[in-house]
């Protein structure tokens, strides 16, 4: 269970003071598929990157699964976002000189992970993504929704408890991006993932359980099994 | 992350900009190259010279010169303080003295006798003359140690109007040693230095009674005696043995029964008062002198490194720019900062190893053609023979410059490294 209280992320811009996350609070249920929408600027991506643990926040709190994540620090950052958390990016950020298959080693070797070993682990993440036949090809090779098959991939090879989306789909067309999104239900379902998608996207926003809608860096509504 | 993946993953980043990670390899390349070149040639040169003197040196001989004679005022200033008239002369009675120290097998008075022309009165020899002949003084034995070969001839027992010629002397007219038998050859004495008091002899004739090759430079053998005999007269003595009383040998040389009391018996000589040198002490000289030429050698290749080190930061820094997204990348995906610096000094670390790996292997190939050039073609051409080695490059060598470039690398690696791994995971990933 993720529980933010009162989170709070300030930033100075030009002089001025952009509250990008201004006490937020709310709770995900394990196994919860939510989306966290809002449009540009919304400080949306703030949130998650605080989720993920890549930013921490100025004020508040967020409890996964009862640990405090402020209490984390560097290395145990490291660890979470290694083992907890699994990214998607818009721009998929793979590893331009690497393989799909050696792209989605790649949190396997920061755990500690035999070659043998992330090889076995890696193709079943493939194979799940049902792009084990691409797996020798470099990013430059493979299509839009090939590469974010593979950044998916990559997410969920250390077996998260959290997939963080943000705007997953955004440089897809609407097909590709559909499978994506299938490919997210499904794990949330089959494997009882937590997905969080980041999205100014309605559709995308709708094919989940529960909507947060952020404005100016606070929350506009919750809704719950309800369509925008 | 494992070590081999950290290999891995650094080696994979250096062959994306392989004309980059070229270019700075090869400056720490040259620098390593240098460092191998220069001291393997002065330690090969070094044995070449060692060589000389152990083959030149009978290792059971002792040197025996006036006192602080082998000095050198430069290096020793107590050389200058002590008076000339205070030291003692090499003549008869040291001679007895210093056979009486116990293990001394003979003990023979050497001079040298410089700036002779040597000319041949035979007409057969196109009246060709060597200018400034060097010889010696001795009474030279056919079993002595400093012989390589008697060619024709006899050695011992040098009379006063005999002569011994070495193979140099032969080699210059070019002829058969047996040619140069009972010729007669007239020295010339080519007076003296500008100012000095000497009376230059008269050009005297002697008889070429035997031809050798010897371990030294000297171009010929006349007796003892008859050197000293003219030095006394040139030196406007009126007797000989005043002369030997006042100015002496110039130096003996000392044969002792065994290797083993050459130690012995030298430090006896020193207690009476003489300068006295074995092999070892001399070859001591030697070390002491060259053995910092090897170090001096390798400084320039040293530079040469440091500087390439200032094109590894600068290769790093630019990596650290265009990776800046990989690593935010690398973050959100579980590196932690230590991971990152270790990516980024692994990696300017190889750039190190690599320069001087090439270097190693491209040194034993270029010493090996150079080798091979010196020893066959560039010595016979000089009349240089027998030598194998030019090259020495003692293993150590080798596994220190793999180090110390290692470790330039490295340590040219931390600052770039350090700012890699401090990104800020948000910012990185938001660079385009």
């Amino acid at each position: 269970m993720i529980k933010v209280i009162n989170l709070k992320k300030y930033y100075e811009l030009g002089g001025e003071i952009v509250k990008a996350v201004d006490d937020i609070s709310f709770t995900v249920n394990q196994g919860e598929m939510i989306a966290i929408m809002g449009p540009s600027g919304s400080g949306k991506s703030t949130l998650m990157h605080i989720l993920g643990g890549l930013d921490s926040p100025d004020a508040g709190s967020i409890e996964i699964d009862g640990i405090d994540l402020d209490s984390l620090k560097g290395k145990e950052l490291a660890k979470y976002r290694n083992k907890m958390v699994g990214f998607v990016f818009q721009t998929f950020n793979l590893q331009p000189h690497l393989t799909a298959r050696e792209n989605v080693e790649l949190p396997l070797i920061f755990a500690n992970i035999s070659a043998k070993d992330r090889k076995i682990l890696a193709e079943e993440a493939l194979v799940k993504v049902e792009l084990i036949d691409r797996m020798n090809h470099k990013p430059n090779a493979l299509s839009g929704g090939q590469r974010q098959r593979v950044s998916l991939a990559r997410a969920l090879v250390n077996k998260p408890k959290i997939i963080l989306a943000d705007e997953p789909t955004g440089n897809l067309d609407s097909k590709t991006g559909d499978v994506i999104l299938k490919l997210l239900k499904d794990l949330n379902k089959e494997e009882g993932v937590t997905v969080i998608i980041v999205t100014h996207d309605k559709y995308v926003a709708n094919s989940t359980n529960r909507i947060i809608q952020i404005f100016d860096g606070k929350i506009k509504d919750t809704k719950l099994d309800k369509k925008l | 992350m494992r070590i081999i993946d950290n290999i891995k993953i650094s080696f994979i980043s250096l062959l994306r900009q392989r004309v980059r990670t070229f270019l700075t390899t090869f400056a720490v390349f040259i620098g390593v190259f240098i460092i191998i070149f220069l001291v393997s040639l002065s330690y090969g040169a070094q044995d070449l010279i060692l060589k000389q003197i152990t083959n030149a040196f009978d290792v059971n001989a002792i040197y025996v010169l006036k006192k602080d004679s082998f000095s050198f005022s430069f290096i020793n200033p107590k050389a200058t303080t002590e008076k000339q008239e205070n030291k003692r002369v090499i003549n008869n009675e040291a001679i007895d003295e210093i056979k009486k120290i116990d293990s001394v097998k003979e003990v023979e008075p050497i001079s040298q006798v410089i700036g002779n022309n040597l000319e041949f009165k035979d007409k057969n020899f196109d009246n060709r003359l060597i200018k400034g002949a060097s010889g010696a003084g001795w009474n030279i034995k056919k079993d002595d140690k400093f012989i390589r070969e008697i060619l024709v001839g006899r050695v011992d027992n040098l009379k006063n109007n005999e002569i011994i010629l070495t193979k140099q002397v032969v080699d210059a007219f070019g002829k058969n040693p047996e040619e140069f038998l009972d010729k007669i050859v007239i020295l010339t004495d080519q007076g003296s230095f500008l100012g000095s008091q000497t009376k230059p002899l008269d050009p005297q004739e002697y008889v070429v009674v035997g031809v050798i090759d010897l371990k030294d430079n000297a171009q010929f053998i006349l007796s003892i005696n008859k050197v000293i005999a003219d030095q006394a007269m040139k030196n406007r003595y009126t007797t000989v043995d005043e002369y030997l009383e006042i100015v002496g040998y110039q130096s003996l040389y000392v044969k002792t029964n065994n290797e083993t009391e050459v130690k012995d018996v030298s430090a006896k000589i020193k207690e009476l008062g003489f300068d006295a040198q074995t092999q070892q002490d001399i070859v001591n000289i030697f070390n002491n002198l060259f053995g910092i030429v090897p170090l001096i050698f390798s400084i320039v290749g040293i530079i040469a490194v440091i500087v390439a080190s200032i094109g590894i930061i600068n290769t790093m820094i630019m990596a650290v720019y265009e990776r800046t997204k990989e690593i935010g990348v690398m973050k959100a995906v579980g590196a932690t900062n230590f991971t990152i610096l270790r990516l980024f000094i692994v990696e300017a670390g190889m750039i190190g190893f690599l320069g001087g790996l090439i270097a190693v292997i491209m040194s034993y190939i270029v010493m090996l053609i150079f080798q091979a050039a010196i020893i066959q073609v560039i010595l016979p051409s000089l009349g240089v023979e027998g030598v194998t080695e030019i090259f020495i490059t003692p293993p150590w060598l080798i596994i220190i410059t793999i180090i110390f470039s290692t470790l330039v690398g490295i340590l040219a690696g931390i600052y770039p490294a350090f700012r890699a791994s401090r990104l800020d995971p948000v910012a990185a990933l938001r660079y385009e």
